[in-house]
């Protein structure tokens, strides 16, 4: 198997695992049953002679199907049309999938028809994704953009930040991505908002006068109280359309933060009762809320400075919250910090499971089963990673090796759980 | 004289009804073409239950997770349901669906190509669609193998996708584009090179293309299989 069958083959893995949790909604398979479709070259019976009679009652039914459309089309209220969009002072005209660019040195603004304003700093890139009836989906493909949406009923507006999302009702925010730096800042005046993506999960729900800073290669995000801030800086974002107050240091919500901001722990104690309950809430199985309580404690401050079965509750709240970037991230963690004790060798193991599972990275995956291996030959799960390296190998495509651990494996481990595939695996190809 | 299809009066509807349930939908491409060529109400629902999640596959292979399937697996199903007539052999249904795949999702490429000169200002670098899914979901790898592939020709991109990503037959690769093998082998032949030309400026694809790797993993591999032996690692020395 050459490097691109290779390659191919792994994005396939990973692929059908995507399809596998994301099937073809069964909606469409009712629109499919139910469409009225005019079949083309359809292997119809031959026609038949048609009666008056039929062509009669045909007729009739035709005249009261028109009637019926012409009373629908009249009386019921027509659904609303897709909004429109008019961009800069000239108010141009764009639709679905536009380009937009702010100038160098001037704001550009933004007006739906159904009233919603958003005003692009200079120099910021949107892209238009779709118009729809209800709302609009714009990409901010970087710079800062000030967003007012207009509160109507079945309002649905959602920005995209490159990995992140905003999900909208009606509400007026400042929203910054800047891709180079991976810098997502989100500022919320008024109303309530939905992000997601990355580090924020599926979901996670903001109030008026929260900031969430996020960045996904960081892996990391926090949560300012804006309100806090607005009294250090005197007035919140409504100076200008595009005004973003400046902040003189970062408020964290978290009493597990540098004792320097101890000052500001007042303003956030429904923030600190979750920083300080994530150990508690991983104890307890309860892993995404706890996930979500140790980054807004802080989720780098803490990899580097809780122990190491703190680590693995880190790890496994991560894991079950679907972040298995953080859950990387934590266990390289514990093999930095923890090296050569046994919770680093167990780390490898997981990291290697992680690659196998989640990337379908079966090289990667075998170089950290064969890491545990080496540290604990004699571990706990030696006879899983002797398995999963067996495995590993063979779908990294490399036959032969993977032919020798099968033997190896069944040596030692002759009803084993991957006893049956190693069997398979140890058979001579059959021609 | 009434057509020979009309039941007669009392218990034969009942009878023509039982025979048309029993068709072996479920087993048979053959049967279930039949159905739908004639209209049953209930052969929509069985060509979508079997082959959904194949037009699905072939759309990812060639597209990536990306916002459009959906739509695209319905689109997939309307024009077959539209054009089942032209359909000669009727075994050959899975095919015949996978060339309207690959041909829908061609086309989707090349109307985002067309759009995107049309744009009111150049995107330059930037990217051209929403993702399906959340980023931490995908892995660099296979988001770095859609960006390189979004960059090549769409002819070069639909052949890469089938043969290398989907692990199609030469020959089913020329079936499903409607071209001959002669000029698969050629799209493929560029194809390969365009790939790995872009793929140099994505570090996440590195490694899968790195040779040396491979001697290395080959080497660990082999240093396993030496350290178990060695080690001697016995079930009896391994029981907890």
């Amino acid at each position: 198997m050459n490097a691109l069958a290779r390659l191919g083959a792994a994005i396939a893995h990973e692929q059908d695992a995507l399809r596998a949790a994301h099937p073809v909604p069964d909606h469409v398979r009712q629109t499919l049953v139910e469409l009225q479709l005019d079949v083309v070259g359809r292997d119809l019976p031959a026609r038949r002679a048609v009666s008056l009679r039929r062509v009669a009652f045909g007729s009739v039914g035709t005249a009261l199907l028109a009637v019926a459309a012409a009373w629908l089309v009249w009386l019921r209220p027509a659904p609303p049309s897709p909004l429109t969009l008019r961009v800069g002072a000239g108010a141009q005209h764009a639709g679905a999938g536009a380009w937009l660019e702010a100038p160098k040195s001037e704001a550009l603004p933004l007006r739906f028809s159904d009233g919603t304003h958003i005003d692009m700093a200079p120099r910021t890139r949107v892209r238009v994704v779709e118009l729809g009836n209800y709302g609009a989906h714009l990409s901010l493909e970087s710079g800062l953009a000030h967003v007012k949406v207009s509160r109507l009923p079945h309002a649905a507006w959602r920005v995209s930040a490159g990995p992140f999302a905003v999900r909208i009702t009606g509400t007026r925010f400042d929203l910054r991505w800047n891709p180079e730096q991976d810098d997502f800042e989100l500022d919320l005046t008024e109303g309530h908002v939905e992000v997601s993506g990355c580090v924020l999960g599926s979901g996670f729900k903001m109030s008026a006068g929260q900031t969430v800073h996020a960045s996904c290669r960081r892996g990391h995000f926090d949560v300012v109280d804006a309100g806090a801030r607005a009294r250090v800086a005197g007035t919140p974002s409504t100076a200008g359309p595009l005004a973003v107050v400046a902040v003189p240091e970062p408020v964290v919500a978290s009493t597990e933060a540098a004792p320097a901001r101890a000052h500001n722990a007042g303003a956030h104690a429904g923030s600190s009762e979750r920083a300080l309950s994530w150990r508690a809430l991983a104890a307890k199985g309860q892993f995404r809320e706890a996930f979500a309580a140790a980054n807004i404690a802080g989720w780098d401050r803490l990899c580097a400075s809780v122990s190491a079965d703190d680590l693995g509750l880190l790890a496994d709240s991560a894991r079950y919250a679907g972040d298995v970037s953080k859950q990387a991230q934590v266990l390289g963690s514990l093999r930095k910090r923890f090296a050569r004790r046994q919770s680093a060798a167990l780390a490898a193991f997981a990291l290697g499971r992680l690659e196998f599972d989640d990337h379908g990275a079966y090289r990667k995956a075998a170089g950290w089963f064969l890491t545990y291996l080496k540290e604990q030959p004699h571990g706990a799960l030696a006879r899983e990673a002797r398995g999963r390296l067996m495995e590993a190998t063979l779908r990294a495509g490399d036959v032969s090796a993977a032919r020798v651990l099968a033997e190896r494996y069944l040596h030692d481990y002759p009803t084993g759980p991957h006893a049956k595939l190693a069997e398979r695996i140890a058979q001579p190809a059959t021609p | 004289m009434p057509p020979r299809s009309t039941p007669r009066p009392g218990a034969a509807p009942q009878v023509a009804k039982r025979q048309v349930v029993a068709l072996p939908l479920r087993d048979s491409d053959i049967a279930l073409v039949a159905a739908l060529k004639a209209g049953r109400a209930d052969a929509r629902s069985a060509l979508f239950e079997r082959y959904a999640s194949d037009v699905q596959r072939v759309l990812y292979r060639v597209l990536g997770p990306d916002a459009e399937v959906v739509d695209l697996v319905q689109d997939v199903f309307v024009a077959a349901l539209t054009s089942i007539g032209q359909l000669r052999d009727p075994s050959a249904l899975r095919s015949w669906l996978t060339g309207i795949a690959v041909y829908k999702a061609r086309k989707c490429i090349l109307r985002r190509r067309r759009w995107r000169f049309i744009h009111l200002f150049a995107p330059g670098e930037l990217p051209e669609r929403e993702a399906l899914l959340p980023s931490a979901e995908v892995s660099e790898a296979l988001r770095s193998t859609y960006a390189v592939l979004e960059k090549m020709p769409a002819d070069e991109r639909v052949a890469f996708a089938l043969r290398f990503i989907d692990g199609m037959e030469l020959t089913a690769v020329a079936q499903a584009r409607g071209v001959s093998l002669a000029t698969i082998k050629r799209h493929l032949s560029k194809a390969q090179q365009t790939f790995r030309t872009l793929a140099a400026a994505q570090p996440a694809l590195a490694p899968w293309l790195d040779n040396a790797l491979d001697n290395a993993l080959d080497d660990a591999v082999a240093d396993a299989s030496s350290d178990a032996a060695s080690d001697g690692l016995t079930q009896e020395e391994q029981a907890p």
